[in-house]
């Protein structure tokens, strides 16, 4: 469980600004947050802070009970590594290196050893259907492949949560709904998503939705239908077939069928 | 993370921009090769020195003059008392002219006795050397060398030839064999007369030196000691000579030349310095370059120290390899000095090992800023740097 109490991010010196002001949140275990807002609102502070990746300025962030702000840095980079899976809007791959690289970077740094390493990462890689491209760079990979390259990456190391910051912002609608079918596949896994978006339609496959507006939060709501990722990208798939693959759809129509076994339909 | 992992990301960081590493490594090749090749011509003056102070006659003690002087009797007296001087010559010498027909030649004029050739270890090549008649009546003869004959005769046969030294008339007796040797301790250009003559001759009464020559080499530092009693003995207990062993002779050198060569590898050493100066200026480039990369490995769980050493090795890397092709180039440069020049060059281990240590050490030192700046990165920072 994520815990923000009281959380304010003040960057700046002389004329300061206030990027959260005394933010309260709590994320449930298992939950798929979406953070909404616009450019400003502070989604990607929150985002930041949840992730580790920074202190706040006042107020407390607990992990699970444990205060996060009094971490050093090194134990900070420890709970990255362990517990946080990032996903970021420019995929963030470094360029000359392969995908397996890439994928197997968390645990190098976590210290895994060589072989288990290139074990789990080419598991991963399998997990998100690119198993075949082990050894492609990024730039030999499309945008969808290259994102899916950096989720593998982010759940290599078995986090307990995914921060996904506009995972589909650069991705075309097909590309963008097989990232969102993973990301509710995790959920279903009982992986804890938070996504930060703009986007209504993307923020509306979460189960809860925060809006952000001037560091505040503005309203926080539970999403009774959220939109099936799944059945959104088989309507998807027959509007525009590519490929043969298609086939696998069963020929029945699509919007409301339910999906077979992967995503998190039963939960809700 | 291990040294390894941190050493493959250098890696990467280095192959990633190849051209900018390699003319970065460039002023640490320079450096390094400038290092090797200027202490190796260092080197190969001490080896040639030394090797012509041994030929200059094994088990040689030479007698300075500091403020008496010798006459040819004391010369006689020295092989006398000590018993462990086989033979002392005198040796005056002056620089002057030797005139054949109409053909003059600058030469070198030295006044020897009969043992001098045995003494300073000479060859003759025809005829013969001063004898002890030749000094006992002050004959007008002349030993040559090669140099002089060539020079001087261009092929014709010199002996019993007259020559004009100094003004007066000299019949030539003998042919000396040149010595090789350029840092003037073996004249090439030489003339030999009897000590007598010379005396005469030049206008000089007085002699600066004598040499000696040992019976057995152990018994250098005793004999040093009891010339030394001698003449102390006989100028009231004033130190008036400078009595040398050439074992002696060769430290004294060998330790000037020491220093020299340390003054040498000193300014080489700055070259190595600038080239450390242009790596850290690499790095510092690169650190920022790679912002956002330092700020995603941190954020995928590289702690302050895997980032530090990820750059710490890279500049080391950049240095080392700098380093190695210094080596090597340092030694081509020797090598081809040595061939395309008279100087003699030897590359020595020391050299070799002490400055790739020294490229080495340049690139911690100067990569330790630039890696420190990036461990200290804030990772969100290098995320959202553009």
């Amino acid at each position: 469980m994520m815990a923000l109490a009281g959380v304010t991010k003040t960057y700046g010196g002389t004329r300061p600004v206030h990027a959260l002001r005394r933010v309260d949140l709590d994320i449930a275990d298992g939950d798929y947050v979406a953070i909404m807002g616009p450019s400003g609102s502070g989604k990607s502070t929150m985002m930041n802070i949840l992730g580790c990746l920074d202190r706040p300025s006042s107020g407390s962030y607990q992990i699970d009970g444990q205060e996060v702000a009094k971490l050093s840095d090194d134990r900070l980079a420890t709970l990255r590594n362990r517990a946080v899976g990032f996903v970021f809007q420019t995929f963030m791959l470094l360029p000359r290196q392969s995908a397996l690289r890439n994928v197997e970077l968390p645990l190098v740094y976590g210290g895994v050893a060589a072989r288990e390493r290139r074990l789990r990462a080419l598991a991963m890689l399998e997990e998100v259907g690119l198993a075949d491209r082990g050894a492609h760079r990024p730039n030999q990979l499309s945008g969808g492949q290259q994102q899916r390259v950096a989720i593998a990456r982010a759940l290599v190391t078995r986090p307990r949560f995914v921060l996904a910051d506009e995972p589909t912002g650069n991705l075309d609608s097909r590309s963008g709904q097989e990232i969102m079918t993973i990301l509710e596949r995790l959920n279903g896994e009982g992986i804890t998503v938070v996504l930060v978006t703009h986007d209504d339609r993307i923020a509306r496959h979460a189960r809860r939705i925060v809006r952000l507006l001037d560091g505040v939060v503005l309203s926080d709501v539970r999403n009774e239908q959220p939109l099936d990722a799944q059945a959104e990208l088989e309507r998807i798939r027959q509007e525009a077939p590519v490929g043969a693959n298609n086939g696998d759809n069963h020929g029945s129509s699509s919007g409301a069928a339910m999906p077979h076994g992967l995503t998190g339909g039963d939960d809700r | 993370m291990n040294i390894l992992e941190a050493a493959r990301s250098a890696f990467d960081g280095i192959a990633a921009n190849k051209m900018r590493a390699v003319l970065t490594t460039l002023g640490v090749i320079i450096g390094v090769a400038a290092v090797i090749s200027l202490v190796s011509i260092s080197e190969g003056s001490i080896r040639q020195i030394t090797a012509q102070i041994e030929e200059m006659g094994t088990d040689l003690i030479t007698i300075h003059s500091g403020g008496m002087t010798f006459t040819v009797e004391d010369a006689a007296e020295l092989e006398r008392r000590v018993p462990t001087l086989k033979a002392v010559v005198p040796h005056l010498e002056t620089s002057s002219t030797i005139k054949w027909g109409l053909t003059n030649y600058h030469t070198q004029i030295a006044g020897v006795g009969p043992a001098y050739l045995e003494v300073r270890n000479y060859k003759l090549s025809w005829g013969r050397f001063i004898s002890e008649t030749d000094v006992q009546f002050n004959r007008p003869v002349a030993v040559i060398s090669e140099t002089v004959v060539q020079e001087l005769f261009r092929g014709r046969d010199p002996l019993g030839e007259t020559v004009t030294l100094h003004g007066q008339q000299f019949t030539v007796v003998g042919v000396l064999e040149d010595k090789g040797g350029m840092f003037g301790y073996y004249p090439r250009n030489l003339a030999m007369i009897p000590i007598t003559t010379a005396q005469r001759v030049l206008r000089m009464g007085w002699i600066h030196m004598l040499y000696g020559q040992l019976t057995d080499r152990e018994a250098s530092a005793q004999t040093v000691q009891h010339i030394q009693a001698i003449f102390s003995h006989r100028s009231g207990g004033r130190e008036m000579v400078y009595v040398e062993s050439q074992e002696e002779m060769l430290k004294r050198i060998a330790e000037a030349h020491r220093t020299g060569t340390l003054m040498l590898a000193a300014i080489a050493s700055i070259a190595l310095l600038v080239g450390g100066i242009g790596i850290m200026n690499i790095m510092l480039v690169s650190v920022t370059e790679r912002t956002r990369e330092i700020g995603l490995r941190k954020a995928l769980g590289a702690k302050r120290r895997s980032i530090l050493g990820q750059f710490l090795i890279e500049a080391v890397l950049i240095s080392m390899a700098g380093g190695a092709l210094g080596v090597w180039a340092g030694y081509g440069v020797s090598r081809l000095i040595s061939k395309f020049s008279e100087l003699q060059t030897a590359v020595s281990v020391s050299s070799v090992i002490l400055s790739f240590s020294f490229a080495a050490a340049v690139g911690i030192i100067f990569g330790v800023y630039p890696a420190i700046k990036a461990a200290r990165l804030a990772p969100i920072a290098a995320l959202r740097y553009e």
